[in-house]
């Protein structure tokens, strides 16, 4: 008979093979470094894993995932504006197989547009939009009222429609 | 709810045509911008890696906590007993501060059977089975609790008459006691804490004292006590016993070797000493204040080995027919074949070096040029040092 611990790992072992692509995504979103995403995603990983004990359900498991990516490539750019750097050194193979997929997304417009946006637009228009959370969802993992996200969602497109003319 | 609005995979947008924003559209270009990043799934080690670190973190974690809680239990023990009780080698041994096994520095760990004054330094793995555990720094603040149940005051040297004697040379290695006697009613602890100086002031870097161990090779007693506390009357005395196992000579050492007359014990002392190689061996009565020394002598450096202390005949010293082979022949400790009685300086350099790994550890070491163990210099862990050249 299975353990509990058995079937968390489990449970981690599926989120990772299903949603490790998704989370890499949604952090190649939010943060302007792209280097990051992999060391960021793994951090997340291996929070999720200190806490399984915790987290036995999949859906909690990808929000607490989803919740401490956006945590974590938010601060790694505050950290990089100090001239920090979050992990001592990124992953050498994943970086190196990413290459070419990181630098087409340097070049796109809207990702561009979105790097313009406040960190809080920026934040909400991914998750409800890219994660497809809904605005109670989002309003969740970044601590926010429905009605801020609702402001925020509205105030960042408006705002990405107007970087995107302008470029 | 998965990131379910597909699109065209991998296409970079242009501004013109996502001017026309809205929610369903933004949603789908943004799968499409970021749809080639990791495209080629999870990386196969990814989730061993994230194991493993998440694993690693624990652990740091579970001794951090563990520390904080022997850091607390010591504010408490301090602030419950005062003085009377030293922490701080329990605290060292078990939180691990002192050592750092991966320089090369010793590793402390508390000795069983220590009444908390003493704390053995254990050397680094690269030195396994080569030397026993050496005598490492004490703290002399504090009285020791095994002092404190005895009920009477610690000898101090005006209660202790005291003289280090060298007694035989067995196979190149001197053996020795220490005799004292109390003309006071006063208590003594173990582990015995010695002292060796040079006239070079180079004894800290060329001597390590060591516990003595059965395995050691030494002929030494095996003192059954580590840390013995006894109660003396006057006119009572107490003995320890020691070996002076000078070092071979590295290569590049071997004009020192031939200026020194090799790997020479005192009592066959060559001709042509040098500062040097000329040793003063005494015991520190109650960590401070040496004996009487016994003289010794060492080409390039020496290890001593020291039983605890006990009760005056308990022990027989070791004799001169007896002659199993002190050390291994890559020890510092010499092989018989290097007996100065049979070996001529010139062929007393053997080729191979002595080693040397906690070298490095004389460098904050007081400068007093003295090898000391008990609680009279915390530098004396850097006497721990193996040998190394003196020329």
């Amino acid at each position: 008979m299975a353990t509990d611990v058995d079937v968390t790992t489990d449970l981690l072992t599926e989120t990772y093979q299903r949603h490790y692509s998704s989370l890499l995504r949604l952090a190649a979103l939010l943060l302007d470094d792209v280097a990051s995403c992999e060391d960021v995603v793994q951090e997340a990983f291996i929070r999720v894993h200190a806490a399984r004990a915790r987290v036995r359900e999949a859906d909690k498991l990808l929000a607490y995932l989803r919740q401490t990516v956006v945590n974590l490539s938010r601060s790694t750019l505050r950290r990089r504006l100090l001239g920090l750097k979050l992990l001592p050194k990124p992953m050498p193979d994943a970086a190196s197989a990413e290459e070419g997929a990181y630098a087409a997304l340097e070049k796109d417009a809207l990702i561009q547009a979105l790097r313009g946006l406040q960190r809080r637009q920026r934040e909400v228009l991914v998750l409800r939009y890219f994660s497809d959370m809904t605005e109670a969802q989002v309003a969740a993992a970044l601590g926010l009222s429905i009605g801020s996200v609702k402001a925020y969602g509205s105030r960042g497109i408006d705002a990405l429609r107007v970087r995107l003319e302008g470029q | 709810m998965g990131e379910g609005h597909g699109g065209r995979s991998g296409a970079s947008h242009d501004s013109s045509e996502l001017r026309g924003l809205d929610p369903e559209e933004l949603a789908a270009a943004l799968q499409r911008s970021v749809a080639a990043i990791g495209a080629d799934g999870p990386p196969r080690v990814g989730l061993a890696r994230i194991r493993r670190r998440a694993k690693a973190r624990q652990r740091r974690r579970t001794v951090m906590a563990s520390s904080a809680g022997v850091l607390m239990l010591a504010v408490v023990v301090g602030s419950v007993t005062g003085s009377k009780f030293d922490i701080v080698p329990v605290l060292t041994g078990v939180v691990g501060l002192g050592g750092n096994s991966t320089s090369g520095a010793p590793t402390a760990t508390p000795h069983a059977g220590s009444s908390g004054q003493v704390r053995t330094v254990r050397p680094p793995a690269a030195m396994a089975g080569k030397k026993g555990p050496a005598i490492g720094p004490v703290t002399a603040s504090a009285t020791p609790s095994a002092l404190a149940s005895a009920g009477v005051p610690q000898c101090t040297a005006a209660d202790l008459t005291a003289k280090a004697t060298v007694d035989t040379v067995i196979n190149g290695v001197s053996y020795g006691h220490v005799d004292a006697v109390a003309s006071a009613t006063c208590a003594v602890a173990g582990p015995p804490m010695l002292q060796v100086e040079n006239l070079a002031g180079t004894a800290v870097r060329s001597v390590v004292i060591l516990e003595h161990e059965s395995t050691d090779g030494s002929q030494l007693p095996a003192v059954a006590t580590w840390g013995a506390v006894l109660k003396l009357q006057a006119g009572q005395g107490f003995t320890l016993q020691f070996a002076w196992a000078p070092d071979e000579c590295s290569a590049a050492a071997t004009g020192s070797a031939a200026a020194g007359g090799s790997a020479s014990p005192s009592l066959s002392a060559p001709a042509n000493q040098s500062p040097e190689s000329t040793y003063s061996l005494s015991y520190l009565v109650s960590g401070t204040t040496p004996t009487v020394p016994a003289d010794l002598q060492a080409a390039c450096g020496a290890t001593v080995y020291v039983t605890d202390i006990y009760r005056p005949g308990a022990y027989a010293p070791p004799v001169a027919t007896a002659s199993p082979t002190p050390q291994a022949s890559t020890s510092s400790a010499p092989a018989p074949t290097q007996a100065p009685t049979t070996q001529s300086p010139a062929s007393s350099s053997p080729t191979t070096a002595s080693p040397s790994p906690a070298a490095t550890g004389s460098a904050t070491s007081t400068g007093s040029g003295s090898a000391t163990t008990g609680p009279a210099t915390q530098g004396a862990a850097n006497a721990t040092a193996v040998p190394s050249s003196t020329s």
